[in-house]
């Protein structure tokens, strides 16, 4: 079967797909220009960077690693690479199994009024940037004056306690991009010849079976997909959704234990200090975990199901 | 095929961005200088229509970019274009005052500096990477040029307060020395009327040491939450807290920065100690947990970041107070009747000193104006400073806008600003020296109260001329050899003191650990470090 589609594209004269080129060609240039234009940068991990004399000018750093003795010699290292692999793993799984069950769900609801308000209303969180939902999670949270607090007649100090986090971190990201997510499987769905829900209705499938055994099957490889593209999100630098961990726990240096990311840490301790060295060394870290935990995922998922592996 | 297509992009956009990633710099100076001047010509032509006859804009005058940090001001260009035509008159300068955000300021002149960004002027301090900024050779050596170009500017600073500002000999900017005076004595401020109310002898406090001072604070707040709930004791917030930034109230100083573990005893210079290892420290500490469990302080002390919402409020009872002579030696003083951005209407106070007066080693670098050393017309920005210095018209304008315009008398003599005309927020410190023998620098109020003003000033002047100086003045920290272990450090502490000066975690079970967290961070090689420096200082 691969074999077959192999030969067949290569018969495909160039001319032919000239036009595909043409379109991706913006979107080859932002990814070049944004992604592979910065790399020789990463030489500022080893040096003594100083802007007068520039990349290649500044003298090496001697021994070489020291830049990175920064992040390594410190306690939270460990602690922080734990917690954005960990975070990582656990909203991606998170997400998906939610939004693949709301996506299923939704599919069912047949009034369009209904559908359109529960869709909307789902979607609406994505919009919002993290910052205001970081007031919003104060508005609840807040010791004095937070609403949970209060309607519940607590006294949880949920800002200095590290151990919730672990919980409303996650919690705060599904909340955020399960609408997003189960739009995408929503198409997936819809994508669905309806033959076959059709002919498993006349043989007696039940809902149920109709999910397990047609849905599901069918948009595996959508989801394969999503989550390979997830995956290294969280090390994406700037670009990732780093965001969140920066502002929802209010920069209350009691949660940092369990919120602390890798891109939290060097921004907190770096921006001033100004040091590029430093600052480039760590994140060669990050984005070097990043390469191992996609080419882990995707290795996981050739052995699983070779056809929707990336490479 | 494919890979190859690939290897090539790769290669070319590789090749593409090391080219940029050198050149770039010196093309995005160039750029923006090109940017620059075409604002400004643009704005120039804009300014002369009603002055000069134009076509001149490229002759002579130099335009000058001068950075600090303000908020927006409002009607700038009227007031600048008025300043200018001084500047261009006397110096033959275009002066381009360009005011950046406070909370950005620090991080955008950071940018600029190790982007060799086009600027001349900047604002700088002590508290805003002075020090670091030194240390990369951002600033134009101006030993030389200050007592040939700006001799009044020169002279008119206490000796003592130049070596604030001197990094190996050499002095790197220009103190601006203020109508406050640089000596230093703080103390507690209190709310008078409900002093009164409650029967508080805030007399006591004088000269008493921090710790015992918070003590009786500590029953006052008690009487006066008791008597108004709905007020807070004390403020407790994130960024600022006794044991970040105000050596002075433990009788210290730091060695380099103040956030840093490693500061001094005044008693006993020679010494490096950890601060948080005293028992200072663990008993003020206790203190405010003390507070927290009875509810003097706020409960989210150690997350809040922005006070001005309380504080405008007037729902403080006490709080630090920075300004002397105090309520005791100079019982008219306005500037200390009043808790902090309240009036004296809504939150009259009292305030009371309790430490040593003193000039601290960063008072020189407290506010002072650097120049660019990588600037071409370094000498045109010394005069820039001169004259900005000695030129009270030119210096009120800008700090104050126009009489009868932007500021104006009532008729028993008291000033005040008009709304929502050209205001520079209080922040003319910054851009020059608003001290001046003759009172000329400032709004006075043109009454009693006013005299009474120039009269406390003067007070503090003379202290300046008598005060104990910092045994650390002129020691500039190189903190180059120990920064892995200051950025480690700095987390830690990030992480640990708001909410261990907040009251919001319990110093016993939480200090011993803290100070295990700074160990493995490497406090100890800090302190070490400065110890060294120090001892090859003073020898």
């Amino acid at each position: 079967m691969k074999k077959r589609n192999k030969a067949m594209r290569r018969k495909v004269p160039l001319k032919r797909q000239l036009p595909f080129y043409i379109m991706m060609a913006p979107g080859l240039l932002l990814i070049a220009l944004l992604f592979y234009c910065p790399l020789p940068g990463i030489l500022i991990a080893f040096k003594d960077f100083n802007p007068n004399d520039g990349i290649l000018g500044s003298p090496w750093m001697d021994p070489w690693f020291k830049n990175f003795e920064f992040f390594f010699k410190s306690d939270t290292a460990r602690i922080v690479t734990f917690n954005t692999i960990f975070y990582n793993i656990l909203e991606m799984l998170l997400v998906t199994l939610g939004a693949v069950t709301l996506a299923i769900l939704l599919n069912e609801v047949k009034g369009k009024v209904s559908s359109t308000i529960y869709k909307g209303a789902i979607l609406l969180p994505t919009f919002l940037s993290w910052i205001v939902i970081q007031y919003i999670l104060f508005a609840l949270l807040s010791v004095d004056r937070g609403i949970i607090n209060n309607s519940f007649g607590m006294d949880i100090a949920w800002y200095s306690d590290a151990g919730y986090w672990r919980f409303i971190m996650p919690l705060a990201y599904m909340w955020k991009n399960i609408g997003y997510y189960s739009v995408l499987y929503m198409a997936a769905i819809a994508g669905i010849n309806t033959d076959y829900y059709e002919a498993a209705q006349l043989d007696g499938a039940t809902k149920w079976q109709q999910i397990k055994k047609i849905t599901l099957p069918l948009i595996k490889p959508t989801i394969i997909v999503l989550s390979l593209l997830w995956v290294g999100k969280l090390f994406n630098g700037g670009l990732g959704d780093w965001n969140a961990f920066f502002s929802l726990p209010n920069n209350s240096g009691a949660l940092y234990r369990t919120t602390d990311v890798i891109d939290t840490y060097v921004y907190r301790s770096l921006r001033t200090l100004g040091d590029y060295g430093m600052s480039t060394a760590a994140g060669l870290y990050q984005s070097l975990m990043g390469l191992v935990l996609v080419f882990g995922a995707n290795t996981v998922i050739k052995k699983v199901d070779p056809d929707s592996a990336l490479f | 095929m494919k890979r190859k297509v690939l290897a090539l992009l790769l290669a070319g956009a590789m090749a593409c961005s090391v080219f940029a990633g050198c050149g770039g710099e010196k093309d995005s100076g160039n750029d923006s200088q090109k940017v620059q001047s075409d604002d400004a010509q643009k704005d120039e032509t804009k300014d002369e229509e009603g002055q000069e006859p134009s076509g001149e804009e490229t002759g002579d005058i130099v335009e000058l970019n001068f950075y600090y940090s303000n908020s927006p001001v409002a009607d700038q260009d009227r007031i600048m274009d008025k300043a200018n035509e001084i500047i261009e008159k006397e110096i033959g300068v275009h002066l381009n005052l360009i005011p950046v955000d406070g909370a950005q300021y620090a991080e955008k002149m950071n940018l600029m500096i190790n982007t060799g960004d086009d600027w001349d002027l900047c604002f700088t301090a002590h508290w805003m990477d002075f020090y670091n900024h030194t240390a990369k050779g951002a600033y134009a050596d101006l030993t030389d040029l200050l007592p040939t170009l700006a001799p009044e500017t020169y002279s008119r600073i206490p000796e003592g307060l130049w070596e604030g500002v001197k990094v190996d000999g050499k002095i790197v900017a220009v103190v601006n020395y203020q109508q406050w005076g640089a000596a230093q004595r703080k103390g507690f401020r209190v709310r008078s009327d409900i002093a009164e109310e409650v029967g508080f002898d805030w007399k006591q406090l004088e000269d008493k040491p921090t710790l015992e001072a918070l003590e009786i604070l500590g029953d006052f707040i008690g009487k006066a939450l008791e008597a108004h709930p709905d007020m807070i004791g004390w403020e407790t917030a994130q960024g600022g807290n006794l044991f970040k930034s105000d050596c002075l109230y433990w009788d210290m100083d730091a060695v380099g920065d103040t956030e840093v573990p490693g500061w001094i005893r005044l008693d006993d210079p020679k010494t490096v100690i950890n601060q948080f290892e005293t028992d200072e420290f663990m008993e003020f500490c206790k203190i405010m947990r003390d507070w927290y469990e009875k509810g003097y302080v706020r409960k989210d002390g150690a997350t809040v970041t922005d006070t001005t919402p309380d504080r405008t409020a007037a729902k403080f009872v006490a709080e630090l107070c920075y300004g002397w002579p105090d309520s005791i030696d100079f019982p008219g003083n306005a500037d200390v009747a009043k808790m902090s951005m309240c009036t004296p209407e809504n939150a009259p106070a009292v305030a009371v000193s309790t430490t040593r007066t003193i000039i601290p080693a960063g008072a020189g670098a407290n506010a002072a104006v650097a120049v660019n050393a990588n600037s071409k017309n370094i000498e045109k920005a010394v005069e820039l400073i001169e004259l900005l210095n000695t030129n009270d018209e030119l210096y009120m304008l800008i700090t104050q806008g126009e009489e009868g315009v932007d500021h104006v008398y009532d008729e028993e003599g008291n000033y005040s600003l008009v709304d929502g005309m050209y205001n520079f927020n209080y922040n003319e410190w910054q851009i020059g020296q608003s001290y001046s023998p003759t009172f000329t620098r400032a709004l006075y109020n043109r009454n009693e109260a006013g005299e009474m003003a120039k009269e406390s000033q003067g007070i503090v002047f003379e202290a300046d001329k008598t005060a104990d100086v910092s045994p650390l003045s002129g020691f500039v920290f190189n903190s180059e050899p120990v920064k892995t272990q200051i950025a480690n450090c700095s987390a830690v502490i990030d992480e640990m003191l708001p909410s261990l000066c907040s009251g919001s975690i319990d110093p016993e079970e939480n200090i011993p650990q803290f100070l295990e967290r700074l160990e493995s961070a490497g406090v100890n090689d800090i302190i070490a470090e400065k110890q060294a420096q120090i001892e090859a200082w003073m020898n």
